[in-house]
């Protein structure tokens, strides 16, 4: 089966820092990876380089067998963990950009989950609260059908019963054609839904398996290992 | 593209609109002392006041292109499956409006100050082909301008990363670049004076127009052809590498 993402030796280096030292990694389509690892790690650099916004310093990375571009950019549905909504947007005005810019953007889905989500499409972008920016966010994000999803912190500054919510819009949502890949420091929130884990350190990925079998050859869940990996 | 410019026009709409407002309205504040202060102060400040909403509204589509490149905006353009040409050719168009939106009203209260009612009698007095050759101008002189602040800024924030740093070096890289080429078409215009009368396309050899690439006098419109043809290769190497960056180089901290 094609990697939808094939990751080869990629190093990003700064001025004075390595982010990431060789990263090796492929997903292949319909899987949930979990990028697991402590702040400086390299996760969110990581997603950046499968996301087109930051250029590696060295190795390759590929989505869907291409360099990250145009192309990549239209199959690539990228939940970063900062508000990058512009601010005059209402919330439908978010909803008719993407539908605008993402010829996979489904208005018919994105309405479905802004009622689920309880979001006003009157709303403002700036008068939403943390919680409700990364539902609208991940209404947005979700709303696309596209080949990869990089949600890098989904469940970052929102409260358990908004996880839940969120956690249950990310699984409803998922189509096996698809491939996940998530960042989080809540993994105990949200082991269940990884098929599978990479556990990343000081920018190489220290660990890598299918998450039940590392469950049952570790005895351990994925929580406790990453406790154990990272302490 | 023009959706790109859809977008950026809706995000600006308030402001032109707010610019265009404060014009009016202190345009007509200048007006009611017309009679009490001196004509010369009411000219003044009618053309600083033309000149400033110019200049506003210019440093307020530079802000938006700095808070693209340094800012968490950024991460909504700059990962919509558009090419780097595509986001340069919108910015650039769309400021490009919004400043002839500011300037055509700023102008048109500053006729409507000086003359006391808005009057374009005057531009009977020239031909058509000055009037288009005027238009072009200004369009050239603000896509150029554009093309070399966005190449700074753009260069600025590949070769520096800090948010802090790449700004300071952008205005550095500006200023040096600016300088460059000014010099360079000085030089060029020098060692090849050759101008090209645009009434008539006569060529003439005589290094009448000091330092100029165009003039426009007594009727006459000349462009140094050299220096014309320097200044286009200037704007599309400008173009290409804004193109070239935002694609291949530039990374969202």
């Amino acid at each position: 089966m094609d990697n939808i993402l094939e990751s080869k030796k990629v190093c990003k280096s700064y001025l004075n820092k390595k982010a990431l030292r060789g990263v090796d990694l492929n997903i292949t389509p319909g899987k949930i990876v979990g990028l697991l690892g402590p702040n400086g790690s390299g996760k969110t650099t990581f997603l950046k380089i499968a996301a087109g916004i930051l250029h590696p310093s060295k190795g390759e990375i590929l989505i869907d067998g291409h360099i990250p571009g145009v192309y990549t950019k239209s199959v690539v549905s990228y939940l970063p963990d900062n508000e990058y909504l512009l601010k005059w947007m209402k919330v439908r005005d978010a909803v008719m950009y993407f539908k605008d810019f993402y010829a996979d953007f489904d208005e018919k889905k994105a309405n479905e989950l802004l009622i689920f989500m309880d979001l006003d499409e009157n709303s403002t972008v700036k008068s939403l609260s943390k919680g409700m920016k990364e539902k609208l966010k991940l209404t947005l994000v979700l709303s696309r059908t596209a080949k990869l999803y990089i949600l890098d912190e989904p469940l970052g500054g929102v409260d358990p019963t908004a996880r839940e919510k969120i956690l249950n819009a990310i699984v409803n949502n998922f189509s096996k054609d698809s491939s996940m890949i998530i960042t989080t420091h809540l993994v105990n929130d949200i082991e269940r839904i990884f098929d599978d884990v990479a556990f990343i350190s000081d920018g190489e990925i220290v660990l890598h398996g299918n998450a039940e079998e590392l469950r049952r050859d570790k005895k351990k869940s994925i929580d406790e290992l990453y406790r154990e990996v990272f302490k | 593209m023009f959706k790109l410019i859809k977008y950026e026009l809706r995000a600006t709409f308030l402001t032109i609109i707010g610019i265009c407002i404060s014009v009016i309205i202190a345009s007509l504040l200048l007006m009611t002392r017309k009679g009490s202060w001196n004509t010369d102060i009411v000219t003044g400040l009618s053309v600083c006041l033309t000149i400033g909403a110019i200049i506003v509204i210019s440093i307020s589509s530079l802000k938006i292109m700095s808070k693209y490149l340094f800012g968490d905006s950024g991460y909504l353009l700059f990962t919509l499956p558009q090419s780097g040409m595509s986001i340069i050719t919108s910015r650039i168009i769309t400021a490009l409006i919004q400043i002839s939106i500011v300037t055509f009203v700023a102008l048109l209260m500053c006729n409507l100050t000086l003359a006391g009612s808005i009057d374009f009698s005057y531009l009977k007095n020239f031909k058509v082909s000055e009037l288009l050759y005027f238009i072009i101008s200004y369009i050239w002189m603000i896509v150029y301008s554009l093309t070399l602040i966005y190449f700074c800024m753009i260069i600025g924030k590949v070769a520096l990363k800090g948010k802090k740093l790449g700004k300071i070096g952008s205005f550095i890289i500006f200023i040096i670049l600016t300088v460059a080429i000014g010099w360079l078409s000085t030089k060029i215009t020098t060692l090849l004076p050759q101008t090209l009368n645009l009434n008539d396309f006569s060529i003439n050899t005589q290094s009448s127009l000091i330092n100029s690439n165009f003039a426009a006098t007594g009727g006459v419109l000349n462009i140094n052809i050299a220096s014309t043809i320097f200044d286009i290769l200037t704007f599309v190497g400008l173009f290409m590498g804004n193109s070239y960056l935002i694609d291949k180089k530039l990374d969202l901290s």
